[in-house]
């Protein structure tokens, strides 16, 4: 019995810390306004691609929840909705224990970009913004899919390592 | 048809769908005006800031210990401007304290009740940003000061440049503040400020919008009746406190460009807002009414 996964989840919740609380005082101002550097989302398309896509749906859903309740400023939801979805559908596709790098990052890619743009759907859908979605790509899903992938080549190798000394469930494995 | 039962039929994609449609309710159910946040709400807001004041206050000092190293050049020429700017303060102190004495003997001789002398006045209630939330549709910032410490909904805050935003939610111990870069008209949560311009009384107008793109807001439905004090550019514009909602005299910002109104009977002008938005330093709340706290009589504004 290791307290690997635990630990994992605490880490996470660090890195939800550290995004909201310590990141933006390090970051160059010039950059602040083009990005949200949800970083815990990045980790959660590692679950996601590496363990089961249930987990990281789970995951997905409660830190968005945390995000949604902790920033409430417009609504209660969109975070918690788009990240348990987006996490979801890739890794319904890309669920793989040995995927290499290549294929990561373009889970990351593809997760970032889906992310933003249906957070730019839904506020746009209840009128809380009324710029045009080539605006917003340029100005931060771009920006933001740059960021998130250079984070997720540099946890790559810490991360990969636990995952490969946390044994897939062989029951589960039969039942999907 | 058999085709669309069968598509039905799919458990997972009906219980998708069910997700959906409760997201989507739940997200119109939390949208707009709230009375009060839930208890579990509450909980969570709270347990999250006091965490996050601990990790940010060493960040905070780091990141503010190398900007002070950048600084150091500037330091000497700073001092001087400053020492100059003191000693101008000090005369200029002198010449407040009198008029302060004057209004306040004025305002005993008028008769003005509790209420109307707390409608002029303010104070400042000093604030640690604690998390910030960088989302470009949704900008919010939290803050270590809640409903315990006398904040409440609806209260303007500024930093040491001019106005940020408005407190949106508060629990006990911290509060989150929506900026003034979400201002919108189409937006079903936001809010208009009654403004005026710096020396040129009279001027009234409103902001209610802010211009993503150009990173301006927008003051409509300027009005003077006279003519040789409308409004220019360069004018500072500040709150003018009409309305009740927002003390008179936070400055908002400067006029970068004025133009008629599409039926010419009102000026609209775009203002350059004096706060930016990126360094989360120390952060003020207004609070109406007089300071409890302070000394009677002595006391800078």
């Amino acid at each position: 019995m290791t307290w690997r996964k635990q630990i994992l989840v605490l880490l996470l919740f660090v890195l939800f810390l550290f995004q909201g609380s310590v990141l933006p005082w390090f970051l160059p101002n010039s950059w602040l306004p083009h990005l949200m550097p949800n970083l815990v989302f990045v980790c959660i398309l590692f679950v996601a691609v590496y363990r089961h896509r249930y987990a990281a749906m789970v995951l997905g859903v409660v830190f968005g929840m945390l995000h949604d309740v902790v920033y409430y400023g417009a609504m209660l939801g969109p975070y918690s909705f788009t990240m348990g979805f987006t996490a979801y559908l890739l890794g319904l596709v890309f669920q793989l224990p040995k995927a290499p790098l290549p294929v990561l990052l373009t889970v990351v890619m593809l997760g970032s970009f889906m992310l933003d743009s249906m957070l730019f759907g839904i506020y746009t859908v209840f009128n809380f913004n009324e710029q045009t979605y080539d605006w917003a790509l340029i100005q931060y899903i771009i920006p933001d899919l740059l960021f998130r992938l250079v984070f997720a080549l540099i946890v790559y190798v810490p991360i990969r390592r636990q995952f490969d000394k946390m044994p897939l469930r062989p029951k589960k494995d039969r039942k999907e | 048809m058999f085709k669309l039962f069968r598509v039905l039929g799919n458990r997972k994609l009906f219980i998708l769908l069910i997700v959906l449609v409760l997201f989507i309710a739940l997200m119109g159910v939390t949208l707009g005006d709230r009375v009060g946040l839930t208890w579990p709400e509450k909980f969570v807001k709270d347990t999250v800031g006091f965490t996050q004041r601990i990790v940010n206050k060493p960040a905070a000092a780091v990141s503010g210990f190398f900007g002070d190293i950048s600084e150091l050049n500037g330091v000497y020429k700073e001092n001087d401007r400053l020492r100059v700017e003191v000693a101008q303060l000090k005369r200029d102190l002198i010449n407040y304290n009198q008029l302060k004495a004057d209004v306040q003997g004025l305002q005993d001789g008028l008769n003005f009740t509790k209420n109307q002398v707390d409608k002029a006045s303010k104070h400042y209630r000093f604030a640690q940003v604690i998390s910030v939330n960088e989302d470009v549709n949704n900008p919010t910032v939290n803050i270590d000061v809640g409903s315990r410490d006398g904040v409440e909904v609806g209260m303007a805050v500024t930093s040491i440049d001019g106005m940020v935003g408005i407190i949106s939610t508060t629990t006990d111990y911290t509060s989150t503040i929506q900026l003034i870069t979400s201002l919108s008209l189409t937006s079903p949560d936001s809010y208009a400020i009654s403004a005026t311009a710096t020396g040129k009384p009279g001027t009234f107008g409103i902001v209610e919008s802010y211009d993503v793109k150009e990173k301006r807001l927008l003051m409509t439905g300027i009005k003077n009746d006279d003519p040789k004090k409308m409004i220019k550019v360069g004018d500072t514009i500040v709150t003018s406190g009409s309305g009740g909602v927002f003390p008179a005299g936070i400055v908002l910002g400067k006029v970068m460009d004025t133009k008629p109104s599409d039926f010419g009977l009102t000026t609209t002008a775009k203002i350059r807002p004096t706060a930016n938005f990126v360094e989360w330093k120390e952060l003020f709340v207004v609070i109406p009414g007089q300071d409890p706290n302070a000394a009677a009589g002595e006391g800078t504004p």
